[in-house]
């Protein structure tokens, strides 16, 4: 979901090995297969990535919101995990929700209250909810649904 | 091109004595795989007419981890006399400029083939050699027993010994350097890693990549133990838990093979090590070293990304890297228990 580079950075580099293929004049040997074939991989992990993961984005960053919103104490902590929850309102992009929680639990990690842990333990069922998301609409799409 | 790689491979493989002058280059390919090697089969044809075949491995401009190719080849030349099965090492170029693009050493060609841990086929074939003879099975455990009861002290002395807090500092430092953006669940990991030591620590010749894909085999039988550049003293449990990752089995984003590393049952591997060892192991005490080998394939793959985002390389496998992050988050949830 948050991966280094965006879908169009990712998109922009299909294009070089693509061409490198149809300009040469030898047969592909291994390596330029491979690289073809990694391309095709990559189309298809591009094609869920954009029409089934992304649309999910603002789940991610509801239930990121509702963890930072639940800290009780101590004030400091509250004001600052509110502040970042305000943020993740206007957030676009699935980097910039991850850049906001690796900042909460910075703060929480660095506060070590048992509060601090509480919020913590709820940022964690928030980033685990989207991982479990995001590895399920891949593999759906790559290797298929799991049979009944 | 392939011709002055063919000329330069055998010019070395004559100043080293391993071929008589008047030897010929006949064909070069280069195979898939190898991220940071890349890797050539040479055929070569003597003076006398005899034709063999030679492994090169080369440190392209972009490699994607800094581990010194020196130090590989030093590793096999030390392993040679022992049981663990290698390929005996020919000859090295250490000058950066060559048509290779890098620094390359040339070895012998040995019969086998990897194993490709997504293929549907190799699983099968893994299997099927589980449920029968078990000749790779028993080889794994016994070439990585082997390994680890090695004398580490006759192996070269520029092999860095890490500790476990080491080790995750390596890698830390590698993510914090490479990173393209900020992971929550990986900054979580290594946090988690330096909470969760191990209570003990086992010390021996840490091989650093051990897995059915870095081995060949031929005939139902491992014939070698390649990719070495990872190599170094520290806990030896790092590789058990790498082994059992089902990364390690074929997992990309879902479990594919039931079988550890797709060729045993992680049990019985894991029995069998102990006893060989003379020291059991406990599938609870790798939890650790599962997301410390995790950690390490992190790093790795954002390291690919980075190199393709900063023009290291052309490699466009190291922007497809970028898949194998989902998988690992995965686990580490898992390992984690969140």
């Amino acid at each position: 979901m948050w991966n280094p580079l965006s879908p169009s950075e990712v998109i922009a580099a299909m294009g070089s090995p693509v061409r490198d293929a149809a300009r040469g004049e030898e047969p592909l040997d291994d390596w330029q297969s491979g690289q073809l074939l990694s391309v095709y991989s990559a189309t298809r992990h591009l094609a869920a990535e954009v029409g089934a993961v992304e649309p999910h984005l603002g789940e991610l960053t509801g239930e990121l919101a509702a963890a930072l919103r639940s800290a009780a104490e101590p004030p400091e902590l509250v004001a600052s995990l509110s502040q970042l929850a305000e943020q993740l309102r206007d957030v676009g992009d699935s980097r910039q929700a991850a850049e906001i929680a690796c900042q909460a639990l910075d703060l929480v990690r660095a506060d070590g209250s048992a509060a601090a842990e509480q919020v913590r333990a709820k940022i964690h069922v928030a980033l685990a909810h989207a991982v479990e998301l995001e590895v399920r609409l891949l593999a759906d799409a790559i290797e298929g649904p799991v049979e009944p | 091109m392939s011709e002055v790689k063919l000329e330069e491979v055998v010019r070395v493989l004559e100043r080293s004595g391993e071929l008589a002058p008047g030897a010929r280059g006949e064909e070069l390919e280069q195979i898939q795989g190898g991220w940071s090697r890349h890797t050539y089969i040479a055929r070569i044809s003597a003076a006398d007419g005899s034709e063999s075949r030679h492994v090169v491995r080369v440190r392209p401009p972009g490699a994607l981890l800094d581990t010194e190719l020196e130090l590989e080849y030093q590793v096999y030349e030390a392993l040679d006399p022992t049981s663990v099965p290698t390929p005996r090492v020919q000859a090295i170029e250490l000058a950066t400029e060559t048509p290779f693009g890098g620094q390359f050493f040339v070895m012998e060609f040995l019969p086998g083939s990897p194993s490709n841990i997504y293929s549907r086929a190799d699983q099968q074939r893994l299997a099927e050699d589980w449920a029968g003879e078990r000749g790779v099975a028993n080889d794994m455990v016994e070439t990585l027993a082997a390994i680890h009861k090695l004398d580490f002290a006759a192996m070269p002395a520029s092999i860095q010994r890490l500790s476990y807090l080491d080790v995750v500092a390596k890698w830390k430092a590698v993510y914090d350097e490479r990173r393209l953006v900020r992971d929550p669940i990986f900054e979580e990991g290594f946090d988690w890693l330096l909470e969760n030591p191990p209570e003990d620590q086992r010390e021996g010749l840490v091989h650093g990549d051990y897995r059915i894909g870095n081995t060949l085999v031929a005939d139902g039988r491992l014939t070698a133990v390649l990719d070495w550049e990872l190599v170094y003293v520290g806990d030896v449990r790092f590789d058990l838990g790498y082994l059992v990752l089902e990364r390690s089995a074929g997992k990309h984003l879902r479990r594919r093979a039931e079988l550890m590393g797709t060729f045993a049952d992680e049990a019985w591997f894991l029995e069998r090590y102990g006893s060989l060892t003379g020291t059991p192991i406990e599938a609870e005490s790798l939890r650790p070293f599962q997301l410390l080998s995790i950690m390490m394939l992190v790093a790795t793959q954002v390291t690919a990304v980075w190199m393709h985002a900063n023009g290291k390389t052309d490699d466009f496998r190291m922007v497809w890297a970028r898949y194998s992050l989902p998988g690992l988050r995965d686990d580490m949830v898992r390992l984690m228990k969140w």
